[in-house]
């Protein structure tokens, strides 16, 4: 079955056998995938003097574009994605075991893009419409398995790197990138080298609201890190405060996303080129089995071969499996860099996440800012309860008229319409704060991406399948962190009647039994994870394929674990570091092929 | 409208003036809802025509065989007994054997709350209706 690809051609089924593919000028270096790991890939190696091509398969949109608009933004809709990708001409397959069938899913079905396992495409990826987290991950979070062993059903590993290899890198990406944040007021922060390149945003009453409730349980509120800027930085306006941020593409390029700062730095270079708009197929790989460049679709559907001495992916966690396991060769018959059957494996993402609304007798909400401008890191380890934790923020999930009316349902019984659910808007849509934190998800042994047997998207190529359903622990960290999130509403003065009820030990009990809580989405990460161990592992240390030299996977696909903490600026500090190496081992003759 | 008939506006209105009632603001009919709904179908959403003739059919049928006449014709407390069956999935009508009333019933109410609470370009939320309701700046709906 054929997604249809919009525009002209719909239902176009392209027999690829019959297409011939046109080969490009040779470069050093493709990179597939323009979001937090490509783009800055792609401008460190342009930076460093090799000539690139950069391949995005979504649109360039520009400051120009931003309209605003909740029913066409990113996460939540029922209608077209703001940031793509294209609804129908991008299916994919979804199960929550192996032993069910899957079922077809679409981009916007669901809420921040799961079950589907969507971030972006765009030029930029992610980081166009993302709501601009920008958390360091802590020293633990790098030996999960050292410090706690391999819980039973999860496929538990550290990293073949440590907090100390990384943070140079995480220095790097928050003065590169601009990032705002106060250095000194978080208790549980790891060691930095620098402070950050400027303040963080001001409390705003929410904020005020969960620093109140917080510090009346004993607990550290401190303002959020946040790609935002504060100050005019680097060529680029300091936020306006407008009110449409998480969703929504930035008016003024105060959100640090990479189609702001990294892509225009890699095109000044005069030796990087993007081609957006261009979906790759697959990675070619030569007689040895070293990389040899990509095949993709040009804007008028005609193949191309882009040959490059060395191949980067950065395509997302599920997206970056899906091409490599399309890339069949003799030497690689299950797909490229995967002798051991580990792309696409130990996924993970923030389904153990927990949440809560509180409703206040002030009013909270204002007409400015983007809403989210505090958190606390007391839940990150050390929590007494679950494996990892999260941190707990205010965030402005409800903010929107749209956004709000849509999440009443529960307060409102069976029938949450009517008289009484406008009411409740009408009454409460301004005293709302909505906390929210990432609880750490465990890559287990049947969660993974693979290809779908039958499906196939509007070019003709077998779409990604995932089979996920969260773990154990994932469950308990929902509701020990929900409860976190209630307690804290409680002590800040929420309006007892309207907070929910704690859960309790049946409801965890029931959940557990009941298991049906799986799917990615926009914090995907695992598939192509790195490792010293090639049984259990796909890249090494520096993101580089184990099997083959010249082929690097520079996006959330290489973590083992995904942290209590949105994954943006560890995607791009990994990122930085990855082209470090590659750009060292390039001045030192490496990764060229002949021809 | 583009897509919906006559007799579909006039059942989809009551649909939406139950979703959403007027009081002391609009409701959803007033505020253009079944506007939206009609741009929805004629657009980026057509292929949810066949849902939306089968489910407003199913609507008038389930009310006959309740009450003896269509939805637009009954009582408000009627239409809402209508609406709750239909969300439970326990509507009668043979229209329901073929198409669920309960995936119908969320489409439409989805689409209603976009209609209503969404940015006027779309053509529901006439005169920034709920925006004033709830205090949403309306300047700030386009740039």
């Amino acid at each position: 079955m054929v997604g249809a690809r919009a525009g002209s051609l719909s239902n176009f089924e392209l027999r690829l056998s019959k297409l011939e593919t046109m080969s490009l000028k040779k470069v050093n270096a493709v990179v597939v995938g323009s979001g937090a790991g490509g783009a800055i890939v792609a401008k460190e190696l342009s930076q460093a003097g090799l000539t690139v091509v950069l391949l995005e398969r979504g649109k360039k949109y520009q400051m120009k574009d931003a309209d605003h608009d909740i029913l066409r933004s990113q996460y939540y809709n029922s209608g077209p994605l703001g940031f793509g990708p294209e609804i129908k001409a991008n299916p994919r397959t979804f199960r929550l075991t192996p032993d069910q069938p899957a079922r077809l899913v679409y981009a916007n079905e669901g809420e921040y893009g799961a079950p589907y396992g969507g971030t972006a495409a765009a030029v930029g990826g992610g980081t166009v419409p993302f709501g601009a987290m920008s958390w360091r991950f802590v020293e633990k979070d790098f030996k999960m398995k050292s410090l706690y062993g391999v819980p039973e059903g999860t496929t538990l590993e550290d990293w073949p790197i440590t907090y100390q290899d990384l943070e140079p890198y995480y220095t790097k990406a928050e003065y590169e990138i601009g990032i705002s944040g106060a250095a000194d007021a978080n208790p549980f922060d790891p060691p930095r080298s620098r402070p950050y390149p400027m303040p963080p945003l001001p409390y705003d009453r929410a904020g005020e609201a969960l620093v109140r409730g917080a510090k009346k349980l004993g607990l550290h509120p401190f303002p959020l890190p946040l790609a935002i800027l504060t100050k005019d930085y680097d060529g680029r306006s300091a936020c306006v405060f407008c009110v449409f941020c998480e969703r929504f593409l930035c008016e003024v390029d105060a959100k640090s996303t990479m189609h702001a700062t990294m892509i225009p730095k890699a095109l000044a270079t005069g030796h990087c080129e993007l081609r957006a708009q261009c979906m790759v197929r697959e990675v070619t790989v030569d007689e040895r089995g070293r990389a040899r460049g990509v095949i993709c679709f040009g804007l008028d559907n005609k193949l191309y071969e882009q040959p490059a001495d060395l191949v980067v992916v950065s395509c997302s966690a599920t997206e970056s499996p899906r091409l490599l396991l399309n890339s069949k060769s003799k030497r690689f018959p299950a797909g490229l860099a995967n002798r051991n059957d580990q792309v696409g494996r130990h996924i993970m993402h923030h389904v153990g996440g927990g949440g809560a609304i509180g409703f206040f007798e002030e009013e909270i909400f204002e007409a400015y800012g983007p809403g989210f401008t505090a958190g606390l890191s007391d839940f990150i380890h050390a929590n007494g309860a679950v494996l990892g934790g999260g941190v707990v923020t205010t965030n402005a999930e409800y903010r929107q008229p749209f956004s709000f009316a849509r999440s009443c349902g529960w307060r409102l019984g069976p029938h949450p319409w009517g008289k009484a659910a406008k009411e409740f808007v009408r009454k409460y849509f301004r005293h709302a704060v909505s906390l929210g934190s990432p609880g750490q998800g465990m890559p287990t042994e049947t969660n993974r991406v693979d290809l779908d047997p039958t499906v196939r998207d509007a070019w003709g190529i077998p779409v990604v399948r995932t089979t996920h359903r969260v773990h154990a622990m994932d469950i308990r960290s929902s509701f020990f962190l929900t409860t976190k999130c209630i307690e804290i509403l409680r002590a800040a003065g929420a309006i007892e009647e309207l907070l929910p009820r704690l859960p309790t030990e049946q409801d965890l009990e029931w959940s557990l039994k009941n298991n049906t809580r799986g799917g990615l989405g926009e914090h995907q990460v695992g598939g192509c994870r790195m490792g010293t161990d090639p049984k259990s592992s796909v890249l090494n240390r520096y993101c580089q394929a184990h099997d083959v030299d010249n082929l690097f996977v520079v996006d959330g696909s290489c973590f083992p674990t995904i942290g209590g903490f949105n994954p943006c600026l560890t995607i791009q500090a990994n990122a930085f570091r990855a082209a470090d190496y590659i750009a060292k081992e390039w001045k030192g003759g490496a990764f060229r092929t002949p021809g | 409208m583009k897509v919906l008939t006559a007799r579909q506006v006039a059942t989809l209105g009551a649909i939406a003036e139950q979703l959403v009632p007027a009081d002391s603001d609009p409701g959803a009919r007033e505020a253009g809802a079944v506007n939206y709904v009609d741009g929805v179908l004629s657009g980026y959403q057509a292929e949810r025509v066949a849902l939306y003739d089968a489910g407003l059919q199913g609507t008038d049928e389930t009310s006959q065989l309740m009450f003896g006449r269509n939805f637009a014709d009954l009582q408000f407390d009627q239409q809402t007994r209508v609406l709750k069956a239909m969300e439970d999935g326990s509507a009668q009508g043979e229209t329901w054997k073929a198409v669920s009333s309960r995936e119908f019933f969320a489409l439409v109410w989805n689409h209603v709350l976009e209609g209503f609470y969404g940015p006027p370009q779309h053509g529901g939320n006439r005169g920034y209706a709920s925006w004033k309701m709830v205090g949403f700046p309306e300047h700030s709906g386009t740039l």
